[in-house]
């Protein structure tokens, strides 16, 4: 066995890893199915020069994805034999959309199907949670400013992220904090009834199942091999010569499961605005998912003025337009999570 | 790398193709002493890998050089110069715009040298090992980590003018455990700080300048020596014994864990880069008797320290004292380039033989010659 050399600087929390107490806001949003299936060809099914023994494809039917807000205040790793410097607390941004991996048989056939569940792209206020989603398990995770407020009511609810990039490529820009993203719910919000927000659309009721299916905001227990959410990332980093290979590429599985749920609550999207700022940084991004949509001056959400702009948090520029984003429901819940690595699918160029 | 995998691209990529160019960069140095026996450490645990029978190179201090470098850069624009991709059809990189960031890292200087006698001639090079590294920006530290193999930390960091003007003033907090109690939460402490007096001459000093490196370089001899040797950047180097790196040639161990068993490598490869100062102007001297450099012997920063300083074995929980042999202050336009992966190590894999390592150890000087004359070879290539 090849030893990881551990220094300070890959000191990091070990999986599995749990989360107590997580308090999670997912925004469920409607995805074109072409820009997810290009995003699958990409990543997972694409040669490179060998081709994985699975094939991915988007959900039949409407697709949906989940944007996720986790405030993880008490997040530890289980490791074993770990004692010590084995809590930390962070709050993170996901995007994820669920896809039916396929095996591929001998006979190059498409083959016991099973829903696992994609992430693109991520965000996390805390350094060593970055640096340890990115290395061990492969998200595309950047580092931001997040704040996730709640008050006495749910319109209360402000959700602000900024990250560090060029609001307008130019060779003269300078890189500063410039918003990314924020949500919210209008006044006068009140909850939603599940089964009326399913009754209302049949898209929407099939994705709730999958969601139910996988025990997202009813929960499991940790035993419990049935329910959870497999994530498949590609977990990939650059040859220092050549920026166009890979020194290592793989497909990563891990599952995130939910238990002792709690304060579990709906909303209906009509009450919801989830607004991306529109920068060349993430343009891409953005538009790889979302594909392009019509953009206003302002944000939706006039008041109170961006959380980020409060005093010990960093000048951001939030000049730039808003892309509101149509959201059909809104779950909200507290939950203990518990993520586990569970192995790695295929590793590249080792033929 | 015997196959070549492709690397998916995107802009949502953080890093940065280099090679890079940091214009007006300043540099605040500061020159401690360092045990050789912990440099040895250093250098057998992440860079002396794999079994020393068959190993081609041995990595160990220069003993002429038993100090170690903290340096404090502040870099107002960093450019990337890479030429644009032509299979993303996007903005290159190098018409993006600048960012801006701080970095302090510790260096201290290694000898490759070649084993046998035609790759002790051929293979043995000076490197510099950065024990300690941290930069400001998170897409800087992304790259280090994940492209070069340098440790980089996400830390904040404070690095201007201190009390005085033309003093200086450091410090870095970074994300720490204040003990190893389990459970006990993670959260920003400060880790080192770094206050100087003004750049001599200065009456603001507490103790007399007389005895310092300073004084003798600030002489009128040096200093005309000085002058006129800065606009010929390698000569320097010899000069003035390496305080200024003019052509650091850094070495580190990339390295990534396999996900299911966290203990275990996947890959492991060492990777050298080059920053080779360039225009090295206003070189100032401060008065190293004058100057208050500590770091913070608590919790889990005291693996850090114990790399690179003579600490004690447990955590003290009080601020460690380090005396500074000489400190110095200028500024200089960088270029960070030739990346490449000397060695690359064969990787155990279950129930297939280990993948193949590769080497291409051969040193500055000799590569063009090996090149005209000598058969190709290459990493990957026999």
């Amino acid at each position: 066995m090849t030893v990881f050399l551990e220094s300070f600087a890959t000191d990091q929390l070990l999986p599995p890893w749990r989360s107590l107490g997580m308090r999670m806001w997912q925004f469920v949003i409607a995805v074109d199915r072409k820009l997810i299936a290009a995003y699958l060809d990409t990543r997972f099914n694409a040669a490179a020069p060998d081709r994985a023994p699975f094939h991915y494809t988007p959900l039949p039917g409407k697709t949906y994805g989940l944007l996720c807000v986790a405030r993880h205040a008490h997040f530890s790793s289980s490791c074993d034999g770990r004692t010590g410097r084995d809590t930390t607390s962070h709050t993170e941004l996901t995007w994820t959309f669920p896809a039916l991996r396929y095996r591929v048989s001998e006979d190059n056939l498409l083959v016991d199907p099973l829903q696992v569940w994609i992430e693109p792209f991520a965000f996390d206020d805390n350094s060593y949670v970055m640096f340890s989603a990115r290395e061990i398990f492969g998200t595309e995770m950047d580092m931001a400013v997040i704040r996730m407020e709640e008050g006495e009511s749910p319109a209360d609810l402000r959700i602000d992220m900024a990250i560090e990039g060029m609001a307008k490529f130019d060779p003269r820009a300078r890189s500063q904090s410039i918003g990314c993203m924020r949500m919210g719910l209008l006044p006068d919000t009140s909850e939603a009834e599940l089964l009326r927000l399913r009754k209302d659309d049949d898209d929407l009721d099939a994705f709730v199942d999958n969601l139910l299916a996988d025990g997202i905001f009813t929960g499991s227990t940790a035993t419990d091999k049935r329910t959870g959410m497999e994530v498949n990332t590609l977990r990939q980093f650059r040859d220092v010569f050549d920026m166009d290979l890979a020194a290592y590429r793989a497909i990563v599985s891990s599952t995130t499961q939910h238990s002792n749920i709690r304060d579990l609550a709906f909303f209906s999207g009509a009450d919801t605005v989830v607004e991306f700022l529109c920068s060349d940084s993430l343009e891409e991004t953005i538009h790889a998912m979302f594909g392009a949509r019509p953009h206003n001056e302002k944000s939706l959400l006039e008041s109170p003025p961006p959380l980020l702009n409060a005093p010990g948090t960093p000048d951001t520029n939030w000049d730039l337009k808003y892309m509101p984003i149509e959201v059909a429901m809104v779950i909200c819940f507290t939950a203990d999570a518990h993520f586990h690595i569970e192995r790695t699918l295929h590793t590249y160029g080792q033929i | 790398m015997s196959i070549r995998v492709p690397y998916v691209q995107s802009a949502a990529s953080q890093q940065v193709p280099p090679p890079y160019h940091f214009p007006d960069v300043t540099v605040n140095a500061f020159y401690m002493n360092v045990s050789m026996e912990r440099v040895q450490r250093y250098c057998d645990m992440y860079l002396n890998i794999g079994d020393e029978k068959t190993r081609e190179y041995v990595y160990r201090p220069l003993a002429a050089w038993p100090y170690a470098t903290v340096l404090y850069l502040n870099y107002p624009t960093m450019i990337s110069a890479a030429p644009a991709s032509p299979h993303l059809g996007e903005v290159p990189y190098s018409d993006r715009g600048a960012i801006s960031q701080t970095e302090v890292f510790v260096a201290i200087p290694v000898v490759r040298y070649g084993r046998g006698a035609k790759r002790l001639i051929t293979d043995t090079a000076l490197e510099w090992a950065l024990p300690f590294i941290v930069v400001g920006n998170p897409m800087s530290s992304v790259c280090g980590r994940e492209m070069l193999g340098l440790g980089k930390l996400l830390a904040e960091i404070e690095n201007g003018v201190g009390r005085y003007p033309e003093s200086f003033h450091g410090r870095i907090s970074l994300p720490g455990w204040p003990d190893d109690e389990p459970g006990t939460m993670q959260r920003m402490q400060e880790f080192m700080r770094i206050e100087t007096k003004p750049v001599l001459p200065t009456p603001a000093g507490t103790q007399p300048p007389y005895r310092t490196l300073a004084t003798l370089l600030e002489s009128p001899e040096a200093s005309k020596l000085v002058g006129g040797l800065s606009s010929v950047s390698n000569f320097i180097d010899s000069f003035s014994l390496g305080l200024i790196p003019t052509s650091m040639r850094t070495v580190g161990l990339k390295q990534y864990r396999d996900t299911a068993d966290p203990q275990r490598a996947v890959y492991q490869a060492l990777v050298t880069c080059r920053a080779q100062y360039l225009n090295v102007r206003n070189v100032r001297f401060y008065n190293e008797l004058d100057i208050d450099m500590y770091f913070n012997d608590i919790g889990s920063f005291h693996e850090i320290l114990e790399v690179f300083l003579e600490v004690d074995k447990k955590p003290t929980g009080k601020p460690h004292s380090v005396n500074t042999v000489a400190a110095l202050r200028f500024e200089a336009d960088i270029n960070f380039d030739t990346l490449r992966v000397i060695r690359e190590f064969p990787i155990d894999r279950d129930g297939l033989p280990p993948t193949p390592g590769a080497s291409d150890l051969v040193s500055r000087w000799y590569r063009p010659l090996r090149g005209f004359f000598g058969p190709r070879r290459g990493v990957g290539l026999p």
